[in-house]
């Protein structure tokens, strides 16, 4: 892909990753962490990884999280949002590097919902200074299954369809 | 470019399973070994300090608390059946409030801003000295 066509591509997943994350601050969120997010916008991370690669995953991730937790949300929702981000964008990258022949984007898409989850949990547990929040991972983890795989097909159905384009 | 992406593989299954025995898994351990046991009673940290201490079986009806001190101000309901709630906080976020009630040893409810923390505490049902 051409420099332009690639810088173009990296704006447009980072609008729509905004969008994502606006649209997942109406969804509930199974427990009370303050600015705590499902992890719907990680499909995003999933379009690109495979498409341009890593590292423009996750700046976009990065700049995704922070723009959209200034518009929505505040300082608190955008440490949440900026960790699960880069670890959910990370835990990605490596899975679908060593795993992707092998698993669709699905596998990869509950690795990276699960690391969301964890780096949220861990980051609640450092601003609360209670380690107790740790007992919610596992409610987290069964619903990272739902997102991360809802995640997971959206990107390969995009992929599928429009994907050959790029 | 854009490698061949094929439908649910053998390894996406084994993927999500683990998740999902890892996820069960820790739930079976924090509810035998962590929330074990019954409820006895209630500690009120301020600070990181003892504030005050209530056992639930000198409890006979509910009880309402309030916590007053220079960090904020909270009330706390106790009921005597073992459940505890914060009703009412100072801080901005609520997220005391928010959480509802607790009911198992070593659950606890916090307020940051206050630095208030409600801590359940139980007697285990079966004694670890004597094991």
């Amino acid at each position: 892909m051409k420099n332009t066509k690639k810088l173009i591509f990296m704006a447009l997943m980072t609008a729509v990753g905004i969008v994502l994350q606006i649209a997942e601050t109406f969804m509930p969120f199974p427990i009370d962490l303050p600015g705590g997010k499902i992890g719907i916008a990680n499909v995003v991370g999933l379009i690109i990884i495979p498409t341009l690669g890593g590292m423009p995953a996750l700046v976009v991730a990065v700049l995704r999280a922070s723009i959209g937790s200034m518009l929505f949300g505040g300082v608190i929702s955008a440490i949440y949002s900026i960790s699960g981000a880069i670890f959910a964008t990370l835990i990605m990258i490596i899975a679908y590097r060593y795993l992707h022949p092998k698993s669709s984007l699905v596998g990869v898409g509950v690795l990276g919902a699960v690391a969301h989850n964890a780096a949220q949990v861990t980051v609640a547990t450092v601003l609360l200074g209670n380690v107790g929040i740790f007992s919610y991972l596992p409610i987290l983890m069964i619903i990272s299954i739902f997102t991360g795989g809802f995640s997971g097909l959206v990107a390969q159905m995009f992929l599928n369809s429009g994907g050959k384009k790029l | 470019m854009v490698r061949r992406v094929n439908n649910l593989t053998k390894t996406d299954f084994v993927i999500i399973l683990s998740v999902f025995f890892v996820a069960i898994a820790s739930i079976i351990l924090l509810n035998t070994v962590v929330y074990a046991g019954k409820v006895d009673g209630v500690i009120i940290e301020v600070d990181g300090k003892l504030y005050a201490k209530y056992n639930f079986s000198s409890i006979t009806s509910q009880k309402m608390v309030e916590i007053n001190t220079k960090y904020g101000y909270n009330v706390l309901d106790i009921q005597a059946s073992g459940k505890v709630r914060v009703t009412e906080a100072s801080c901005p976020d609520q997220l005391d409030v928010l959480m509802g009630y607790i009911s198992k040893p070593n659950q606890m409810l916090v307020c940051l801003p206050n630095r208030f923390v409600v801590r359940l505490i139980g007697k285990p049902e079966i004694d670890i000295v004597s094991y």
